[in-house]
């Protein structure tokens, strides 16, 4: 894994002298389900996302088993019977801002952006476009979005005794604040 | 018939207790769980980055979802509203561990950065560092 390594520093510190890339490790995504019987929430707070503002290319990389909940024994089914997050231990995204003329990174502003790639989950993936913004302050960008998923679509089978405490869609909030490096 | 109300009473009672223990037991076993289970695994910090960068299955099957206990060189910390990282890295490793502490589970006054520091928390995997949540310090 030595390669992955190399090729992520590669990504963020290579290409051209001039070419910035923004880095955050500490990125905040979280979801939030709601139905008449329950509403959950977790939240992962060590996500990887790195940001190119020259080719608009975003990428977000998280370990499944860092999502959070208040309650331990939903945090226990989530990774063992819905993510199989032994099997899967991550879900990613890789996408581009397809706006990316409507952005100056180097003056402070919120600038609203359209995002579509790939996100990988449970070892499925589909195409996603998303609306989002990203707030530039004292130079370094930060990013949220919010769209919804839905499980089934990630081959997530929920049991019946359980169906009508988890939702139908799912809502994913994305906030990364980066770092430039 | 007033027997029968204690024996009611004391139905409720029990009722009661078991319900509590219950819900102690299987719905807020939580952080406190990491203060006081013992770490399956106490590891070097570049020996574990080793691990994971040279065969990450191998390593996700060994640590994935543990408690353990990691030292190294505290290279830096942050504060956000929401909870307290932790980033050690050797000089000589290109990757680092990050632990993500609660706020309450942390004392700041008490990091040096640069000095040895001991963490035990649950080993999540490795993305771009070894991640470890839910972390305490150790002695």
């Amino acid at each position: 894994m030595k390669f992955k390594i190399i090729l992520f520093f590669l990504l963020v510190f290579a290409g051209n002298t001039y070419s910035q890339r923004y880095v955050s490790k500490t990125s905040h995504v979280w979801f939030y389900s709601h139905t008449a019987m329950e509403d959950i929430e977790a939240h992962n707070r060590q996500a990887v996302s790195i940001l190119d503002p020259q080719t608009g290319d975003i990428q977000f990389s998280l370990l499944v088993k860092s999502f959070e909940f208040k309650v331990a024994l939903m945090q226990e089914h989530f990774n063992e019977n819905y993510m199989e997050s032994s099997t899967f231990p991550k879900s990613s995204f890789k996408g581009k801002i397809t706006n990316l003329d409507q952005i100056d990174f180097k003056k402070d502003g919120s600038y609203k952006v359209i995002v579509t790639g790939d996100i990988t989950l449970h070892g499925v993936t589909k195409a996603i476009s998303t609306e989002g913004t990203i707030d530039i302050v004292n130079g370094k960008p930060t990013a949220k979005a919010k769209f919804t998923i839905s499980p089934t679509d990630y081959n997530i089978s929920i049991p019946s005794v359980v169906e009508n405490k988890i939702a139908k869609s799912v809502e994913i909030t994305i906030d990364a604040g980066y770092e430039s490096n | 018939m007033k027997k029968i109300y204690k024996y009611l009473l004391a139905l409720l009672g029990i009722g009661i207790i078991v319900f509590l223990i219950t819900w102690q037991v299987v719905f807020k076993k939580s952080d406190s769980s990491v203060k006081n289970s013992k770490a399956e695994y106490e590891i070097e910090a570049s020996q574990i980055i080793n691990q994971f960068e040279t065969n990450e299955e191998l390593t996700n099957n060994q640590y994935l979802g543990k408690v353990i206990i990691v030292s190294g060189t505290l290279e830096s910390f942050k504060e956000t509203p929401n909870d307290i990282s932790l980033y050690l890295k050797q000089e000589t490793d290109i990757s680092g561990i990050l632990c993500s502490f609660d706020k309450t589970a942390i004392d700041l006054s008490v990091l040096k950065t640069g000095s040895p520091i001991k963490v035990k928390g649950i080993c999540t995997g490795y993305l771009i560092d070894v991640v470890m949540n839910k972390c305490v310090l150790e002695e």
